[in-house]
């Protein structure tokens, strides 16, 4: 049986898995296509995408640190009409749900770009993101904007060290899926001396998320979907025994992606 | 591209601290070309968390072989206290490596990253089509230069360091204006200093710098996923960023915004 994570939405968002792909961790789908059969997952999230092209963060991008690494990719990414076009026919022959993420932006620019990518009908729901400056009133505009000429389902990501005190703000304005949630912002050294500031990740991320995780459904009446440092079984149940209904691989695609894919088939959706 | 668990069969030394292992990889396909790599787990644990970009050597339709280098990176430790028997989790073939058109009879290899592994498998493949091979080999100090020693018989070379401990005193790139007029075609790989250089180098003796002439391989940018998915090793080019992952790690120096 498929697991339903918007029971009170139109169309709903069914899982055949409850194992998901984070956004930043398997481009826009098809990245690791031909490495990993991807079918065993329950969903892919998509690379941030924006109306516009970003041409993303000039000089270095990534710091490994001990046992993770920060991570700034300026959201690059070739804009919503070329993702269209380049991904739209991979979108409909994955065999796995896509749900595109979008970063928070001018509610007009979300806008569109919720609306174009609604109309390829090969989108199962949108994440919109939610950046870590953000205050519960932008929330409103940024859901709304997704919405207007949106009917899938909207997963709002929060950032994890900031999702108690944004969760009701979008519960209230119409999430229909909360996702805990965005890495925290980090900074590190490279070898030549070089900062990078961006998202963490690694094993780290997990108690970080847990603990949000269980405090948002004392608070909250949503689903939720656990996303941060999940590297074992163990570490994904853990989120799922706190109330998640699914959860999202992030970096552990990249260090053992044969792990990610025996992670998913060790729990199918029951 | 696969991810597969492979075996190290020998670990030979060269010279006084570098390694060579040779690994049995038959699951390997397709067999990785000149300036492909490979991401390797260089660790048991979470300690050193991403893989290594590592450039192979094809040894024969099973075996690939490996050059470690001295390097203080705790992952290049790691690999280089392997012994045989140990087993080694690979990703690969990854990235678009070098060409050899068959127009090319005087192929000059440069390197200013003390390391030549991804030039190896490339002088490989052009001694083997009879083409003359000279490299061009730079590093702060005689200890941290590959052995010229272990070179193929077939290839000249030219050694530069920047403290004089051997061959000439300076950079690489001094060695270059009396090589470039010989070569047909130039692989190389460096710094985006290194690039700039070489860049100006070019234009200067051959008056432009022409698509085809110059493939240079970027290692600037650390590589975390392989596949594309994280934008990690973004290059810039005259045609916007590319990921040295997909794109690469191999590109025109024509095209490189250095």
């Amino acid at each position: 049986m498929p697991i339903e994570l918007a029971p009170d939405h139109k169309i709903g968002l069914a899982l055949a898995n409850p194992i998901m792909i984070a956004s930043g961790c398997g481009g826009y789908g098809a990245a690791y296509q031909g490495l990993i059969d991807q079918t065993v997952f329950g969903a892919i999230v998509t690379n941030p995408i924006t109306l516009r092209p970003r041409r993303g963060a000039p000089g270095l991008r990534l710091v490994e640190t001990s046992a993770g690494f920060v991570l700034d990719t300026g959201l690059q990414n070739p804009g919503v009409k070329k993702v269209i076009r380049e991904y739209r026919q991979a979108w409909s022959r994955l065999g796995v749900p896509i749900i595109a993420h979008l970063p928070a932006a001018e509610p007009a620019d979300l806008h569109r770009t919720a609306r174009a990518l609604t109309g390829t009908d090969t989108i199962a729901a949108i994440e919109l993101g939610i950046p870590h400056h953000a205050i519960p009133f932008d929330l409103k505009l940024w859901i709304e904007a997704v919405q207007r000429d949106c009917l899938l389902p909207v997963l709002v990501k929060l950032p994890l060290d900031r999702a108690l005190e944004l969760a009701e703000a979008a519960a209230n304005t119409g999430a229909d899926i909360l996702v805990i949630g965005l890495p925290p912002l980090a900074a590190a050294l490279s070898p030549t001396g070089e900062s990078v500031t961006g998202y963490l990740y690694g094993p780290a991320l997990h108690g970080l998320a847990l603990h949000a995780v269980q405090a948002v459904k004392e608070l909250v009446d949503l689903p939720i979907i656990a996303a941060g440092g999940i590297h074992t079984l163990n570490d994904a149940q853990a989120f799922l025994q706190a109330g998640a209904s699914a959860v999202q691989l992030d970096s552990l695609l990249f260090i053992d992606p044969k792990s990610a894919v025996e992670l998913a088939r060790a729990l199918p959706a029951d | 591209m696969i991810q597969t668990q492979a075996t190290i069969v020998q670990k030979e030394t060269i010279g006084p601290a570098w390694w060579r292992l040779i690994i049995a990889a038959p699951a390997l396909a397709p067999r990785p070309l000149p300036g492909q790599f490979l991401l390797l787990r260089c660790a048991d644990r979470f300690t050193c968390y991403l893989r290594r970009a590592i450039f192979p050597t094809p040894v024969d339709d099973e075996h690939i072989s490996l050059l470690i280098r001295p390097d203080p990176d705790p992952g290049l430790a790691w690999l280089s206290a392997r012994q045989p028997g140990d087993q080694i989790d690979l990703i690969g073939p990854l990235g678009a490596g070098f060409s050899l058109s068959d127009q090319v009879r005087h192929l000059l290899l440069v390197s200013d990253v003390q390391s030549i592994d991804p030039l190896l498998g490339q002088m490989e493949r052009a001694i083997a089509a009879g083409v003359s091979v000279t490299l061009a080999l730079g590093g702060s100090r005689a200890s941290v230069l590959y052995p010229v020693s272990a070179l193929p018989p077939p290839v000249e070379f030219h050694t530069a360091t920047l403290d004089g401990s051997t061959g000439h005193r300076g950079p690489v790139t001094d060695l270059l204006p009396e090589l470039i007029p010989w070569a047909d075609a130039v692989c190389a790989v460096g710094s985006m200093r290194f690039y700039r250089a070489l860049k100006n180098l070019v234009e200067r003796i051959r008056f432009s710098l022409g698509t085809g002439f110059v493939s240079g391989l970027v290692t600037t940018q650390p590589i975390a996923c392989g596949v594309g998915a994280c934008l990690s090793c973004a290059v810039e080019t005259n045609h916007g960023p590319k990921l040295a992952c997909l794109d690469g790690p191999v590109f025109d120096l024509a095209a490189l915004s250095v």
